[in-house]
């Protein structure tokens, strides 16, 4: 009996470490089954999920259109690839991706983040790793301006560029002198402001009020009401298009038609249009690129069939892409081989958003912004 | 003073919104002794419903454009009663017997997946959606003071369900009926109450009332967003806790308290409208501080 | 001769029973670990996470069998103190298994912080029955402690640690002091409300960075070793993480220690009594509100123990990472492990950062999974993956 026992308990004992190998083994097969054409990898990170999801979107279908032309175009000896990983416009989901992206010896570079904050948490790992990070969409000016990584690099115009660009027309060519401030509290809507009141005050405007809300406020009435009683004659909003679209359709609601609405490139989207309806009429903004619908990118976006809009960001992200792959035809995969050529000083890229040229810092010092008005429901150029 | 007027108008329809919440988390309360944290993204779901119900109708050519309205409120009013008699047998149901905390952490769990489900699939439901139905923007201005006719409709509206539920609940039979739950189970039982008739029923009426605020909120900021529910299940819960768990009427007072404490704190506080949720909490804690049993709430002895 | 001859066969019996012990405890940590190590890093779902059948097959088969359960039961009651070494022996092996893949290690750290700050919630809504939904603002409160008196008042990581302690310590005692005299419903407000409150004031405040956070929070040092550099063990280099991973290995086997002694301790017992009946345990005069204000301030501890490490190790931190959210996932490990009971809590951390990373799917839907999660554990499984075990008083060992 007792001998029985013990052999049932080897035999037990063996289907134990019979599964234990044979799991070790199975493990082991993945190195059989392992590549057969080379693949090179293109990160990709931007909100896909969360508050600022369309605009990531946008930006990825984009990304992956340039790589399916470059596939197509059989240029390259390789098969390049996109790895598209969402920070949800957290910054340590930010992280956390650039890490896991950076841990991949295939890939190559990655183009980043349409959130400051998140592009500010993450430059710090692109630079420990060596890795080139073109940045198509966020604004914050540290992002490039504060620190020497050369491996950081911006293709759109900063905070601070894009308040110049505006305020010339609104104060300095319309006249509006008296101003009310309306921000949201997150880093872009308090750098808005900042950036503004600093423009502002160099143009010799007045800033009557300032108004911090959180993002999510629905209910501008109160300050609304408030700043009525000041009698501005412009009101400027930093902050992201659902906001910006309730405020200007509150400001219809209590009879202030009169005050100019004004913002930056935050509210480029027909989403302020959509939801601010009539109440929008005449609202100007700084305002990115707007692209013909006869222009080679928007044609092939079209023929590509995404199904969502390419948003502000995709000409932008496409022509990262681009970059990126005119890089990889000059010098070849290789991570630092591609930071050197981007930070060469005689970099010079011609692309959807006309010519991109980069300072010391890696930002762009052209970057394609136009003045925008709101006419009957659509965001038109501005014109005289 | 022209800007204190202006002001409590705004605070009011938004303690309004809130109120509506709350007599719903009060009246659950108060009938099932437990707290249904999902109730304001039930409210809220009745909000998308009546937007998928108008997009739907609006297809149908002949329907004139009154009648689509019509059936647009009424369906997604019932529907969403039923959403909640559903969530009375998916998330309170099976754990009557279990300690109260439960279902509030079951119910937590059912908004987190409410709230999710719409962002998933609701069309583009991460992005805010504008709301199809708005009311006339007539208006009339005396001495700087502008009264609108959404302020007055929605006061209306929200004065007529308060007095239907009044009626309901104290004069039809069902209504005793809730009444002798709410105020002793076991006897009520004893005397033959059907409960879970009366948890259906109670579920199915919280939730239309719900309803209607989602749908009001939606007429008056013209917005909706699928996150929503969150911040308007704390406010709500707030609210009723303030007038007293299980007090419909002190949940009104609570909700217009915190609505005006909002809206004061974004016009007078300098700086103050990103914290103005804060103030609102302050006076929440406040409360259960100084008056643990809300502004119109019994003092609750427990007996063994 | 007879005594004799009894004597070296009982000799050799029992070494025959230790060594069958040893044997078992080995055998089964290896492939509990070896399960781990595969779950980890497997890609999305693939051929790896097939083979996790395997062992679970073999432990469905096993389990009807009275021998071999008994024997496990023994050898990890006889040989605690030997199993428990054994596991931190393969667990310090973990960072040269992954030196060439520092995402996998990174998801080690973050499930080790997950489970301490799971641990203390399980003090709360485990043991005492409070429902606390601030957990993620303890966290929050912890990091945000250290990161800015590290930054602003030049403190050393260590010092800022047991700073962040103190402070999270303190919310916790505030939070529970304000609704001592009423019921769970309150306090669960309460928490919600603060949980919201320290969300909005340090995404709104100048000091604390704004929802742009803070960033370049400096790296923790001893002596002249800096935690930014790679480790360096016998001439093998690991990768930075390595440094906070042996790191966040000392504090989840610290924690689990505090929370095992706790947990046997008298003021576990109390705990579990005031979940029970209030009324009762009140009769059997027991201090009811040193009670909960204990379990608030040291639910609150492990919480603020996991900030800093956090914050110093990611270098940035900014209130999206405090969310309500946050809570809930927090809630749902203690739920989904089993309330009460610290090796279930261990499992549901495990699963739940490790899942999420895997699957894609699941990582789009997070908040939803979690939310059917909760409701199916609450329904179909009350007492979680692993049930609360009767209280045991003849043995106090870890």
């Amino acid at each position: 009996m007792k001998k029985m026992n013990s052999i049932l308990k080897n035999k037990l004992y063996l289907i134990l470490v019979f599964s234990l190998i044979l799991t070790f083994v199975l493990c082991q097969t993945n190195l059989v089954w392992a590549d057969a054409k080379k693949v090179v990898k293109i990160g990709f990170i931007d909100p896909l999920t969360g508050n600022c999801a369309d605009l990531g979107i946008g930006a990825k279908n984009s990304a992956e259109l340039a790589i399916l032309q470059a596939n197509a175009s059989g240029e390259f000896p390789y098969e390049i690839k996109l790895v598209a990983e969402d920070d949800a416009s957290d910054p340590a989901t930010g992280v956390a991706a650039a890490l896991k992206l950076c841990s991949d010896p295939d890939v190559v570079a990655v183009i980043s983040h349409f959130n400051s904050a998140v592009a500010l948490a993450t430059v710090h790992t692109f630079h420990r790793f060596g890795v080139a990070q073109i940045m198509p969409s966020s604004i914050h000016p540290d992002i490039t301006r504060g620190n020497d990584y050369k491996e950081v690099s911006r293709i759109c115009a900063d905070n601070i560029a894009e308040h110049n660009f505006g305020i010339d027309l609104v104060v300095d060519k319309l006249g509006h002198k008296k101003w009310s401030s309306i921000y949201d509290t997150s880093s872009y809507g308090d750098n808005c402001n900042n950036n503004f009141k600093k423009v502002l005050g160099e143009r010799g405007g007045i800033l009557l009020s300032e108004d911090g809300i959180s993002v999510g406020t629905k209910d501008f009435r109160p300050i609304l009401n408030k700043i009525k009683g000041l009698k501005p004659e412009a009101i400027y909003f930093g902050g992201l298009t659902t906001e910006a679209a309730l405020c200007k359709r509150q400001m219809h609601e209590l009879g202030m038609d009169d005050i100019v609405f004004f913002g930056v490139t935050g509210l480029d989207s027909e989403t302020f249009n959509e939801i601010a309806g009539p109440a929008a009429e005449g609202t100007i903004i700084v305002g990115k690129l707007a692209l013909g619908e006869d222009s080679d990118f928007v044609k092939a976006y079209k023929a590509a069939g995404f199904s969502e809009p390419y948003e502000a960001t995709g000409p932008y992200a496409y022509d990262a892409i681009g970059i990126i792959l005119e890089a990889l035809k000059k010098v070849g995969p290789d991570r630092k081989a591609i930071v050197d050529y981007i930070a060469d000083p005689d970099f010079e890229y011609h692309g959807v958003i006309g010519l991109t040229k980069l300072d010391e810092d890696g930002q762009s010092v052209t970057g394609g912004l136009t003045l925008k008005v709101s006419r009957n429901g659509k965001w038109v150029p501005w014109s005289e | 003073m022209v800007l204190v007027i202006n002001q409590v108008i705004t605070g009011l329809m938004l303690g309004i919104m809130y109120a509506l919440i709350a007599s719903g988390f009060s009246l659950l309360f108060g009938v099932l002794n437990v707290v249904q944290f999902a109730h304001a993204d039930v409210c809220f779901l009745g909000a998308f419903v009546s937007m998928a119900v108008m997009t739907f109708l609006s297809k149908i050519e002949f329907f004139p454009t009154w009648l689509v309205i019509f059936l647009t409120v009424v369906s997604a009013v019932l529907i969403t009663g039923l959403i909640g008699s559903i969530v009375e047998k998916i998330c309170v149901k099976p754990f009557r017997k279990s300690p109260g905390l439960i279902i509030l952490l079951s119910t937590v769990a059912l908004g987190f997946i409410i709230r999710e489900g719409i962002k998933i699939f609701y069309p583009s439901g991460a992005s805010p959606k504008l709301f199809p139905l708005s009311f006339p923007q007539w208006a009339f201005s005396m001495g700087g003071v502008t009264v609108r006719f959404s302020n007055i409709m929605i006061i209306i509206i929200a004065g007529i369900i308060y007095f239907l539920l009044s009626i309901f609940i104290n004069k039809t039979k069902i209504g005793l009926q809730i009444r002798a739950t709410s105020q002793n189970v076991e006897a009520a039982q004893v005397l033959g109450i059907d409960l879970d008739k009366i948890f259906m029923i109670t579920f199915f009426l919280a939730s239309t009332i719900g309803a209607v605020a989602g749908i009001l909120n939606g007429i008056y900021y013209n917005i909706v967003k699928f996150d929503m529910g969150l911040m308007g299940g704390i406010i709500g819960f707030s609210a009723a806790v303030m007038g007293g768990l299980g007090n419909v009427y002190g949940a009104i007072i609570g909700g217009l308290i915190l609505g005006i404490v909002e809206s004061f704190t974004m016009a007078f506080v300098p700086g103050g409208s990103p914290y103005k949720e804060i103030f609102a909490f302050i006076v929440v804690v406040l409360f259960l501080l100084f008056k643990p049993s809300g502004i119109l709430g019994k003092k609750v002895i427990e007996k063994v | 001769m007879s005594n004799l001859n009894n004597g070296s066969n009982d000799y050799s019996q029992t070494l025959y029973k230790k060594i069958s012990y040893f044997l078992t405890i080995i055998v089964t940590e290896v492939i509990i670990f070896y399960m781990f190590i595969n779950f980890l890093s497997s890609k999305g779902i693939d051929y790896r996470l097939f083979l996790l059948i395997l062992p679970i097959i073999a432990f469905f088969i096993l389990r009807g069998n009275q021998k071999i359960t008994n024997l496990v039961k023994e050898s990890y009651s006889r040989c605690n103190s030997f199993s428990v070494i054994f596991m931190i022996l393969l667990l310090v092996f973990i960072p040269f298994l992954f030196k060439d893949n520092s995402y996998l290690l990174h998801i080690c750290i973050m499930s080790g912080l997950y489970l301490i700050i799971a641990l203390g919630l399980n003090i709360q809504l485990g043991s005492t029955g409070m429902v606390n939904f601030a957990f993620a603002a303890f966290f929050g409160v912890g990091a945000y402690a250290s990161a800015l008196l590290t930054i602003n008042f030049n403190f050393s990581f260590w010092l800022g640690i047991l700073a962040a302690i103190i402070i999270s310590a303190v919310f916790g005692l505030l939070i529970g002091s304000l609704t001592l005299k009423s019921t769970g419903f309150y306090y669960a407000l309460v928490t919600m409300a603060f949980q919201i409150i320290f969300h909005l004031l340090v995404n709104n405040l100048r000091f604390t960075g704004g929802s742009g956070g803070i960033s370049n929070i400096p790296f923790p040092t001893i002596g002249k070793y800096s935690f930014s550099s790679s480790l360096n063990i016998l001439g093998i280099n690991l990768p930075f993480q390595a440094n906070y991973y042996y790191l966040v290995l000392a504090v989840v086997l610290f924690s689990l220690y505090l929370a095992k002694r706790l947990y046997n301790s008298r003021t576990g017992l109390i705990w579990n009594a005031i979940r029970e009946d209030e009324i009762a345990a009140k009769c059997q005069g027991i201090n009811i509100n040193k009670g909960k204000l204990e379990a608030s301030a040291i639910g609150a501890i492990f919480g603020g123990m996991a900030g800093p490490i956090y914050a110093h190790y990611i270098s940035f931190i900014s209130p999206e990472s405090f969310t309500f959210h946050f809570s809930v996932v927090l809630i749902c490990i203690v739920i989904l492990g089993g309330l009460d009971n610290i090796l279930g809590v261990i499992i549901g951390a495990v699963l739940l950062t490790v899942i999420p990373e895997k699957i894609r799917f699941f990582a789009e839907a997070r908040m939803l999974f979690y939310g059917i999660i909760i409701i199916l554990v609450l329904i179909f499984k009350p007492q979680g993956l692993i049930p609360e075990r009767i209280r045991k008083y003849n043995f106090f060992k870890f």
